[in-house]
């Protein structure tokens, strides 16, 4: 039934993402593939490679690159161009994976742009993987070659199969999916980060579970149902929910969120909060450090209960915002429930990149509760930042 | 300053390193008197441990002067001041959460930075306190085999030692004591009982004193280091060399056919000898099969402790075990406890208890070094177990 209900949901949904998704590849494509043509040199700098016929085989890694972009734009509908693109992402990784040697002084730039070419790769199978699918007019897998069809045709079975013997709908499969991608992304992604990855092994398993998690992230953000209509109409479907139990009355806790410009104190990604009138103009820092600044009004305020906010409408980042604060029972302090919706800008894709590079809500909301819970509790929040605090004298992550 | 630093399996460095400073409200700065390598230390030698990262300065086993005082700790009453000698907890704790005020200390919600908490939370569940120079997942802090160290939470934490009383005797208060009389605390010993221990490193040692001074009739040690067996029997332990004999039969036996009333695993995830469990669980680790432990010591104790007795693990483990006998667990009715030791709630008894000759802990210092020799006392604490007991650094 799984294949049917897919090919039925192809079939309505007329498949525009996917190809609109390649034509943005595309474009990626185009742009490397220039730079490593034009400056194969620059490129080799960076990331510290060192030999000198590097630079030949960088440009014709461009010219490759190039060539697909050029490709891909064309011809968005075909799986075959795409997956020249993980053949080519392939090659790059281990291009990469052989620079990533003890003596190369740009061994954590080299790591950095590893990292971020395991996640273009699981991408790019993600979107790969959505367009070899049954053509929704025939039923058959007519854009790959006839070898693949049959494997698939097969794979596809199998998992129907599958879905059916563990008694999961399609659907909670997929949540689950993406679910547990959710939960285990970021964290690998954080030990990723963090952990010493001093032997090729880790790399390469490390590298793996990052790919096979951001494909599932990437597949499941995809799959994700799209929703129609302005800030007043989010979706709640998706929300995040996260709670904190904080030791203290809930009129105090009420009062410091109420007073939003203190909001910075706590939440990591904020930069400023201040009043605008009829609401707070937010500051804030995205993937990259990049700024991003958004209104937002409240649009409930019951103190010592509910405090509740959201984006203007046609702000960059689309949010709602909810916390309930809650006697929690037994006179043991209060729970703070705290739900929100976002819609960062760059869609889908803008949601993998806050996710990679830590600065997703769902990370953000549990971690600034966490620092809220440990301000009001202790009078701190708890770091390793600072002079000699940080454990390790050269990597001082930014907390 | 200089510092002992992990930058890999079997790999310390002395390097030099930036200074602590005060950086929250309620942070200390000593300046490091005393330092010990910790056995649990041997597993991040060892590599075993996730999250460590190269230039982590190891140790949790420390104590010294308080050289700074931040603004949240000064004129706080019985709170540490410039100039006293002072132990730390290797256990970071606000003292004002739910857990701290429930005295598990180790559960603390707030000394582990919200990041690692994510690492923690994916790894066991929830995160733990944070703890000195151990891993990034709990809490990433730099550690006191150095010559200061930032104590954060110093007016929890840190026991003020009274003038005259040396370093080698209150050291251990940092860790291994209290973690001992934890293990024993956790057995539920009722006298008469008799306690088998697992492991006659440190912690195994501090475990079977503990056990005789809560009333065990009978504490059985094992270990494979004659050295070691030796100190134990000093205390009054018998004492099972798995080399010569079974241990389980030889338990049994000494037990008239009934198993001790409880067991203490002071071994954890790197167990010796060569039972096909304890190879196989070698093997799986090395190539990082879906396992991190090897447990054969639990396992070992789980079958051997009577029906209805306590199993107490204080032993180190970090991961995720295979072939645990959960139905010995279940079908015998046995109790289990554990947990890294919430020390603050002992040092101040515990430190009445050295002071009255109670407890003696100078027995086990092995080695005395500088901390520039730290290298060296890694090395032979590892691959030398029968003469290294403790290795203590004197960073000057």
């Amino acid at each position: 039934m799984w294949v049917l209900e897919r090919v039925a949901a192809l079939r309505a949904r007329e498949d525009r993402v996917g190809p609109a998704a390649a034509r943005g590849f595309g474009v990626f494509s185009l742009g490397l593939g220039l730079a490593e043509l034009l400056a194969p040199g620059a490129l080799k700098g960076a990331l510290g490679l060192r030999h000198p016929s590097d630079e030949v085989v960088r440009a014709a890694y461009g010219a490759r690159e190039f060539g697909v972009g050029a490709a891909l734009l064309a011809q968005p509908h075909r799986p075959e161009w795409m997956w020249a693109r993980v053949a080519g992402d392939a090659l790059d990784i281990a291009t990469l994976i052989a620079g990533d040697r003890s003596d190369n002084p740009k061994r954590t730039t080299l790591r950095s742009a590893l990292a971020g070419m395991l996640a273009i790769t699981a991408a790019d199978v993600a979107l790969a993987l959505r367009l070899s699918r049954p053509d929704p007019a025939t039923g058959l897998f007519g854009r790959e070659l006839p070898g693949v069809a049959r494997v698939r045709g097969a794979a596809g079975m199998m998992g129907e199969h599958l879905t059916k013997k563990l008694h999961l709908t399609k659907k909670a499969h997929l949540t689950k999916k993406a679910h547990l991608a959710k939960k285990v992304l970021p964290a690998a992604v954080l030990l990723a980060r963090r952990a010493r990855l001093n032997d090729k092994r880790v790399l390469a398993g490390g590298g793996a579970a990052l790919v096979l998690g951001a494909a599932a992230v990437t597949l499941a953000v995809l799959n994700a149902k799209k929703t129609k209509g302005g800030t007043s109409d989010m979706p709640q479907k998706g929300a995040i929910e996260r709670a904190v139990t904080v030791n203290m009355p809930r009129q105090a806790l009420y009062a410091q969120w109420r007073d939003f410009a203190r909001a910075p104190r706590w939440m990591e990604i904020v930069e400023s909060v201040s009043e605008t009138g009829e609401g707070h103009h937010w500051v804030v820092r995205g993937p990259g450090d990049k700024r991003i600044e958004y209104d937002t009004v409240i649009t409930e305020d019951r103190p010592g209960e509910v405090l509740a906010w959201e984006s203007v409408k046609g702000a960059t980042v689309r949010s709602t915002n909810r916390l309930e604060f809650r006697d929690a029972p037994g006179g043991r302090g209060t729970e703070i429930h705290a739900t929100m919706t976002y819609h960062p800008p760059g869609g889908p894709l803008g949601k993998v990149a806050a996710l990679v590079t830590q600065k997703a809500p769902e990370l953000q909301v549990r971690r600034d509760l966490r620092r809220f819970k440990q301000l009001m509790e202790t009078g701190e929040i708890a770091t390793t930042e600072g002079p000699g605090a940080a454990p390790s004298g050269r990597d001082k992550v930014k907390q | 300053m200089r510092a002992l630093t992990w930058h890999g399996k079997h790999d310390m460095r002395v390097d030099t390193v930036p200074d602590p400073e005060i950086v929250n409200p309620r942070d200390i700065v000593i300046k490091v008197t005393s330092t010990a390598i910790c056995g649990s230390d041997l597993h991040a030698y060892d590599g075993m441990i996730p999250t460590f990262q190269a230039g982590d300065v190891l140790g949790h086993e420390f104590m010294g002067i308080v050289e700074e005082v931040g603004p949240g700790v000064k004129g706080k009453p019985g709170a540490p001041k410039k100039g006293d000698r002072v132990i730390v907890p290797f256990t970071i704790a606000c003292g004002s959460c739910f857990f701290c005020e429930k005295t598990l200390f180790s559960c603390c919600d707030n000394s582990n930075p919200a990041p690692n908490q994510d690492i923690a939370d994916a790894l066991l569940g929830f995160s733990p306190a944070g703890l000195f120079g151990y891993s990034h997942m709990l809490g990433g802090y730099a550690g006191g085999q150095a010559e200061y160290a930032r104590v954060p939470f110093g007016d929890v934490g840190p026991q003020i030692i009274p003038d005259g009383v040396d370093d080698d005797k209150v050291l251990f208060l940092t860790d291994i004591l209290p973690t001992g009389w934890m293990a024993a605390e956790n057995a539920q010993i009722e006298p008469g009982d008799t306690v088998a221990v697992w492991g006659c490193g440190p912690v195994g040692l501090f475990a079977v004193q503990s056990a005789f001074l809560m009333g065990a009739a009978e504490v059985i040690a094992i270990d494979h280091y004659p050295h070691r067996l030796e100190l134990a029997a000093r205390f009054g332990a018998k004492t099972l060399n798995f080399h010569e004999v079974k241990v389980r039969e030889a338990l049994t036996e000494m037990t008239g056919g009934r198993g001790p009333d409880s067991v203490i695993d002071a071994v954890g995830m790197e167990a010796h000898g060569f039972s096909p469990d304890n190879l196989l669980d070698f093997v799986t680790q090395e190539l990082k099969l879906g396992n991190t432990e090897r447990p054969h010591a639990l396992r070992e104790a789980i079958l051997a402790v009577r029906k209805g007795g306590t199993v107490s693990v204080p032993g180190v483990y970090g991961g995720f075990g295979q072939n645990i006998p959960l139905g010995a667990i279940v079908n015998k009715g046995l109790t289990l406890k554990s947990g890294q030791t919430h020390v603050q709630r002992y040092t101040a008894k515990l430190l009445e208890m050295i002071l009255e000759g109670t407890i003696d802990t100078t027995f086990l210092i092995s080695h005395r070094m500088s901390l520039e020799d730290g290298p060296k006392g890694y090395k032979g604490f590892k691959s030398e177990q029968d003469k290294y007991t403790k290795v203590v650094l004197k960073p000057r």
